[in-house]
């Protein structure tokens, strides 16, 4: 079979998983916060978190692109679950470049195929390397492992029975990148505050009390971390695009049901669907040509998170336009113009979110710049 | 009083109003408070708080 009919495959299969299986609890993720486990086992099952991994993990070893193409598919019909769907895939893209060969074995599989879920606790380490707050893990070296202690705010798709990678300063040394299950003696999961949306991604506070961690459980040690963060963060960055990718598309159904009985007025606003449409179809193919460099390394990061930026701005412009056509009946709690509101806000707040992609992309520029003047 | 801030979660500590149901009444400053104090919401510590400006 070749990738192309495999690839139209998954998407055929992951499509009508959407319809008959997460659908029904859309409502229910987003008003009472209902966790679509089930939903997360089934989409594993299909290949749906495996798209980027080789078959001799697992996967199905169709390309990072084709995985951004699902995440947008379960993101037509639910944001919420989109980001479940990034968190699951993107730990298993942290376990397959991971330089420790024993513990991509022990959980890449796993995970890839939605048997183990787990939850990417990396915000706080994206911030703080990019020069936006201190790290709030601190590793104290204990035989061939480490001691972690330190409290992370928020981490997503996490539970007593999930995986979570994170990371951890350790002093001068510099950081490690680590699994840690969440029954782990030490570590506390506790309720968050709520939140306007996305309720039903299972985000806990982390706490680390003197956690043990085993030095197979180390994805990256200190002297691997800087180049094991470059080797990730591209695919990071891009695979998060599938969340907006999903909502946009969502927006535009909204906009094309509402055309049908108030096309007259809407004329009248400021972003139609067709012009929403045409940058959507060009950001897709950015993504489409930079999928594949994420993917091999050759990627430039500049050209990724101005991509991600891009994504931002165009997902918050999609919902909005749908919330103006629908008008008031967007404003029901029913109608999923509302939510999609709230969803692309979460894209454009999300690690890395709009004002940290802006610094980063300004940094970046100006150190060329300096770079160029110096030459 | 005063009012402080947590960085990573935005929770409030208000001098004037204490936190009694995590064990400081009323007008317990900030400074007061034990160093192992953790945010009630994030588990983060004091070191985590900031002076909001009046």
């Amino acid at each position: 079979m070749s990738q192309t009919t495999r690839t139209t495959t998954l998407i055929e299969s992951v499509a009508a998983l959407v319809k008959t299986e997460l659908a029904p609890l859309t409502n229910a993720i987003d008003q009472e916060g209902l966790y679509p486990a089930d939903f997360l086992h089934k989409l594993g099952a299909l290949g749906g978190f495996a798209s980027a991994i080789p078959k001799a993990y697992g996967g199905l070893e169709l390309g990072l692109d084709s995985q951004i193409d699902i995440t947008s598919l379960v993101g037509r019909e639910c944001g919420s679950t989109a980001f479940l769907t990034w968190c699951q895939s993107t730990c298993a893209w942290y376990l397959l470049h991971a330089p420790n060969e024993t513990v991509r074995a022990r959980y890449l599989p796993q995970v890839a195929q939605g048997k183990l879920l787990a939850g990417t606790g990396m915000s706080n380490t994206v911030k703080h390397l990019a020069g936006i707050e201190k790290i709030h893990l601190s590793a104290v070296r204990e035989g061939d492992g480490y001691i972690v202690s330190g409290s992370l705010p928020w981490v997503s798709n996490i539970g007593k029975d999930h995986l979570a990678i994170v990371a951890a300063s350790v002093g001068e040394e510099g950081y490690i990148m680590f699994a840690v299950r969440g029954d782990t003696e030490g570590l506390s999961l506790n309720p968050c505050p709520e939140f306007s949306g996305l309720e039903g991604t299972q985000t806990l506070n982390m706490r680390f009390r003197n956690v043990r961690i085993q030095a197979d459980d180390v994805l990256a040690q200190p002297d691997q971390f800087k180049s094991f963060i470059a080797r990730i963060k591209a695919g990071f960055v891009l695979g998060q695009l599938g969340m907006g990718f999903g909502i946009i598309e969502g927006s535009l159904k909204t906009i094309r049901e509402s055309n049908v009985t108030t096309s007259h007025v809407n004329v009248y606003l400021d972003e139609q669907g067709e012009d929403i449409a045409a940058k959507f179809e060009a950001l897709r193919n950015q993504v489409s040509s930079l999928a594949p460099q994420a993917e091999n390394g050759t990627a430039l990061i500049l050209d990724i998170l101005r991509a991600r930026a891009n994504g931002s701005e165009a997902t918050l412009a999609a919902a909005q336009s749908a919330l103006l056509h629908a008008g008031a009946k967007g404003y029901l709690m029913r109608h999923p113009a509302q939510r999609r509101l709230r969803e692309a806000i979460f894209v454009a707040i999300v690690t890395p979110a709009l004002k940290h992609l802006r610094k980063e992309i300004h940094d970046i520029e100006q150190a060329q710049q300096a770079k160029a003047e110096a030459a | 009083m005063k009012q402080w801030m947590c960085g990573p979660c935005g929770l409030v500590y208000d001098e004037a109003l204490g936190m009694p149901e995590h064990g400081l009444p009323p007008g317990t400053k900030f400074e007061d408070i034990p160093d192992d104090w953790e945010c009630p919401d994030c588990g983060v510590t004091k070191a985590d708080f900031y002076l909001i400006p009046d």
